[in-house]
Formats: C-alpha cells, sequence, structure tokens
C-alpha cells in the first residue's frame, strides 16, 4: 500500500501499524520552535476498538491501511450471518454475525448498510445513523403514568432492538431512532 | 468545487477586532520603551540555516524564518533599539498552535544584557496576558524537577529511561537533543502549571543557536506560559568564527537528516564583526492572542488560517 507522512495524516484516515489497522481519530503537531517536530497521533484499533497514542518524527512516514468502505443492500439474514448484495455487480457477499457483534439488532431486509473491508474481508458494518422502523411489542401507555414521572417506556423494533419511546406510542407505529445511541427520536 | 459562503469567518469579526487592537499596544509598548521599529523585507537571498527550521523557496530566494539576520545587520550598523512586527514563513509547521505564516514579534537591544532582556520580554507578555507568578529555571533544573534527570549528565539511554517512565514513546531513532525535545514537549509542557509564567534559560550548548554560550551554557531563554512557547530569547554570539562554526554544524546536521544545506549568509557574517554585545528576543504574536482571548486554536485569531485559503 501507498505510505503517508505523518504530517499529512487527517482524522478518519486508515493506516496500518505493526500490522494491525488503525483509523486515526486524532493528531496533533508539536514542535519546539528551534527543535525537532513531532506528530502525536491518535489511533483507533479497526476490529478491537482500542485507542492507542503513538508519536513520530514529522517526516516519518506511515503505511496506509488497505481498507474500503462500501454500500451493500441487505438481501436476507441466514443462521450464521446475514448476505448482502452490492447493487451495481449484484456481487453478494456473506458477513458473520460475529462480525457485525450488536448491529445485528439494526438488520432489516432491504436497506443499504456501510460495510468496512480490511484486505478484502468484512471487518465491520454500520448502519444508517437514523432508521425508521416499527414497534411491534410495547405495553400500553398506561393513563395516569405521567402524573407519577414516568415518561419512557421500553419498546422492541421489527429488527430486535430495544429502546425507550414516550408512554403515548404505541405498538405497530413506526418510529425514527438513533441507531449510535438507541434513541428515540420522533414518530414517523 | 463548493461555493458555500464560510460561516466559520463571521465569527472572527470580533477576533480581529482585537488582534488589530493588539498590534497597535505592542507598538505602544515599544514606542514607550524607546525603540524605532524597522521592516525588514520578508523576501531575502539567504536562508536561515537551522536543522529543524525549513524555509519556503521561490524563483526569487527565500521567504524570511525570522528577520533575525537582517535586523543583526541594522544593529551592526548602528541601530541600537529596533523591533519588527511581521509575518515570517516556515515550510511545514501546521497544527493547532502553527501556521506556515505567522506574525512575529521581534527586537534588539545593544548594551541589554541577558536578565535584563528577560525583564523585558516578561514585561511585554504581561502588557498582553497580566501580571502572574514567575518561574525562573535554568534547563537543567527544569529536567531536574520535572524528570528527576540531568540533562547536562546523561546520555541517550537514560533520557530513553526517562520517556518511558513517563509512558512516551517513539517509533524512530532520536538523537540526544531529539530525546531532550520529546520529552520536553511529551512531559514538561503538558505538567507546567497553568498561571505561571515559566522561563527558562540557560540551555545546553547544542541548543545554543545563536547565542553566547558561557561557562558551558547557552545564555538562550524561553518563556512559556499557559503550556505554550511564547518567546525565544539570546544573548546574542558576537563572534564571527564561532557564528560560521555554528552555521556549519547545522547544515551538516540537515544534509544528515535528508535536507537541503543552505550557502551561507556573507554579509551577515561580515556584519557580526561590528555587532556590539547585545540580546534580542522573538515573541509569536498570534499565540500571545489566543492566549489572551482564550482561543486554543492558532486559526481562530489570523485573519484566514492556511487551511482558509
Amino acid at each position: 500500500m501507498a505510505q503517508i507522512p505523518t504530517n499529512d495524516l487527517r482524522g478518519g484516515m486508515k493506516v496500518e501499524m505493526d500490522n494491525e489497522p488503525y483509523t486515526v481519530v486524532g493528531t496533533e503537531f508539536v514542535k519546539p520552535g528551534k527543535g525537532q517536530a513531532f506528530n502525536r497521533i491518535k489511533l483507533k484499533h479497526l476490529l478491537s476498538g482500542r485507542v492507542i497514542e503513538k508519536t513520530f518524527k514529522s517526516t516519518e512516514k506511515v503505511e496506509l491501511a488497505d481498507v474500503m468502505e462500501q454500500k451493500l443492500r441487505l438481501l436476507y439474514q441466514e443462521q450464521e450471518g446475514a448476505v448482502f448484495m452490492d447493487d451495481n455487480s449484484f456481487e453478494q457477499v456473506t458477513v458473520p454475525f460475529s462480525v457485525i457483534k450488536d448491529n445485528k439488532q439494526w438488520l432489516k431486509d432491504d436497506l443499504v448498510y456501510d460495510l468496512i473491508f480490511y484486505k478484502g474481508v468484512v471487518v465491520d458494518l454500520i448502519p444508517p445513523t437514523f432508521m425508521e422502523l416499527t414497534i411491534t411489542e410495547t405495553a400500553p401507555g398506561v393513563r395516569g403514568d405521567t402524573a407519577s414521572g414516568r415518561v419512557m417506556k421500553p419498546a422492541i423494533l421489527e429488527t430486535g432492538a430495544k429502546v425507550q419511546v414516550p408512554i403515548f406510542i404505541e405498538e405497530r407505529e413506526k418510529i425514527k431512532v438513533d441507531t449510535r445511541t438507541c434513541e428515540y427520536v420522533s414518530r414517523v | 468545487m463548493s461555493l458555500g459562503f464560510d460561516s466559520s469567518l463571521t465569527c472572527k469579526v470580533d477576533l480581529l477586532g482585537k488582534r488589530a487592537a493588539a498590534l497597535k499596544k505592542a507598538r505602544q509598548f515599544f514606542e514607550n520603551a524607546g525603540y524605532i521599529e524597522v521592516d525588514c523585507p520578508s523576501l531575502v537571498k539567504r536562508a536561515t540555516i537551522d536543522q529543524h527550521i525549513d524555509p519556503i523557496e521561490t524563483e526569487l530566494g527565500f521567504l524570511h524564518t525570522s528577520p533575525e539576520y537582517l535586523m543583526k545587520r541594522l544593529v551592526a550598523a548602528g541601530m541600537n533599539k529596533i523591533y519588527q512586527i511581521g509575518h515570517v514563513f516556515r515550510k511545514g509547521e501546521i497544527g493547532k498552535k502553527h501556521n506556515p505564516e505567522f506574525t512575529m514579534v521581534e527586537w534588539y537591544h545593544t548594551g541589554f544584557a541577558y536578565e535584563e532582556m528577560i525583564k523585558e520580554t516578561l514585561e511585554f507578555l504581561q502588557t498582553f496576558l497580566g501580571t502572574f507568578e514567575t518561574k525562573i529555571l535554568s534547563y537543567q533544573d527544569l529536567f531536574i524537577n520535572f524528570l528527576q534527570i540531568d540533562p547536562l549528565h546523561t546520555n541517550v539511554q537514560g533520557l530513553q529511561k526517562a520517556a518511558e517512565l513517563n509512558e512516551v514513546s517513539i517509533d524512530d531513532n532520536l538523537d540526544f537533543d531529539g530525546w531532550l525535545n520529546l520529552l520536553f514537549s511529551h512531559v514538561i509542557e503538558p505538567n507546567m502549571a497553568m498561571d505561571t509564567y515559566y522561563v527558562i534559560t540557560d540551555f545546553p550548548p547544542s541548543q545554543a543557536a545563536l547565542s553566547k554560550i558561557v561557562n558551558d551554557k547557552a545564555k538562550r531563554f524561553e518563556v512559556f506560559f499557559q503550556k505554550m512557547e511564547l518567546a525565544n530569547g539570546y544573548f546574542e554570539l558576537t563572534d564571527q568564527e564561532e557564528h560560521i562554526r555554528r552555521f556549519e554544524k547545522e547544515n551538516f546536521l540537515r544534509q544528515q537528516m535528508g535536507k537541503k544545506a543552505y550557502p551561507l549568509d556573507e554579509k551577515l557574517l561580515a556584519s557580526i564583526e561590528k555587532l556590539p554585545e547585545c540580546s534580542g528576543v522573538s515573541v509569536g504574536f498570534d499565540r500571545l492572542l489566543m492566549l489572551s482571548t482564550n482561543q486554543d486554536n492558532i486559526e481562530s485569531v489570523l485573519p484566514f488560517s492556511f487551511d482558509q485559503l
């Protein structure tokens, strides 16, 4: 892969260090007026999410990681994983649930997801930030609940995600949720 | 191409007013102290020769990285107290505290001792930042205080160990001064107390730049405030031969790093023969403004940072 001077690194870039892929989360240029220039780089491991900090001489180069992001449509889910398709090439990819992890709760057929490939293999799935989903299960709101200070209640969405919704929301209603925080945003 | 109006500029209206007022205040300070303003050119024929400072080269010459060489020629010609406020340029320096083009305040005073220049530099800084506790520490005491290591009696291994103890690591090889710089910027600076002026004096001879070395200590000082380097001053070197040796050493170090060596500035060297005993200092004006207006990014106090062009 190509190399890049640490001076040109910007947040979001993917680099490879000690054969491991990282996302650059922050960079700081440090230079005494008359002294050596350094770049302090904060990196998040692409797979484990562990954050580390590294310092380089600013002239030093680092390897860019072979990381690619692709939008793929979810076709269906199987026992072990989910099958996605590229809308342009019709090529199909099966992504094991062990990679999708907690984001399994946001999988809905026929929607488009961002898949992160490292060296050609899917390593992460990012759901749309906001999704509109139907509530499949929630207790009916009880009159008087608000008086006791209860304004939210648990609900289960069609994808299996559990979120807190205002008590006036009923089963089979469609709501907008923020997938980053699992929070209710609005009625649709 | 995006043609959206850059709304970040609107936020600058207030700060640029403060910038104008600060420029006026700086000039007032020098006028009261009896200095004469000079405006030496930014486009110069001879580059600054410094291992870690890279000039921007143009078709006709270089953009100066500081007005030092030309101001010294004026001092040698008989100007006793001069100051310059102007833009200087440094290649590759870009970050929250750096912009490739920035404003430097530099002044020289003949017959002015090192200690007197430290005092005047603090007075200048206080004009903008207010009066706070001042700690004057030698480079040696600074390292002993913050790192329990004597920088004058250790080696690369000793510094490397001090770095490890402070959880600072680097993937590259560094020379002795490189390790000192790393420890300074990664351990000492972040651990400096807020609201305290730190004056660092008596630098190791290897970091003398163009200051006189007396009893194995470089008569160079730096001032830090709110963990930020603001001023760098010298009791100026007046020995021509020593100048040549220092420039040649910097050129040698540059070449070792794979950088270009530059021809020596003969006109400067010729003037050094006539340079009287004097002290000189430079202050990063934009950083001063960052601190006096509570901004943590240099771009906030510049009309346009390089990234905003």
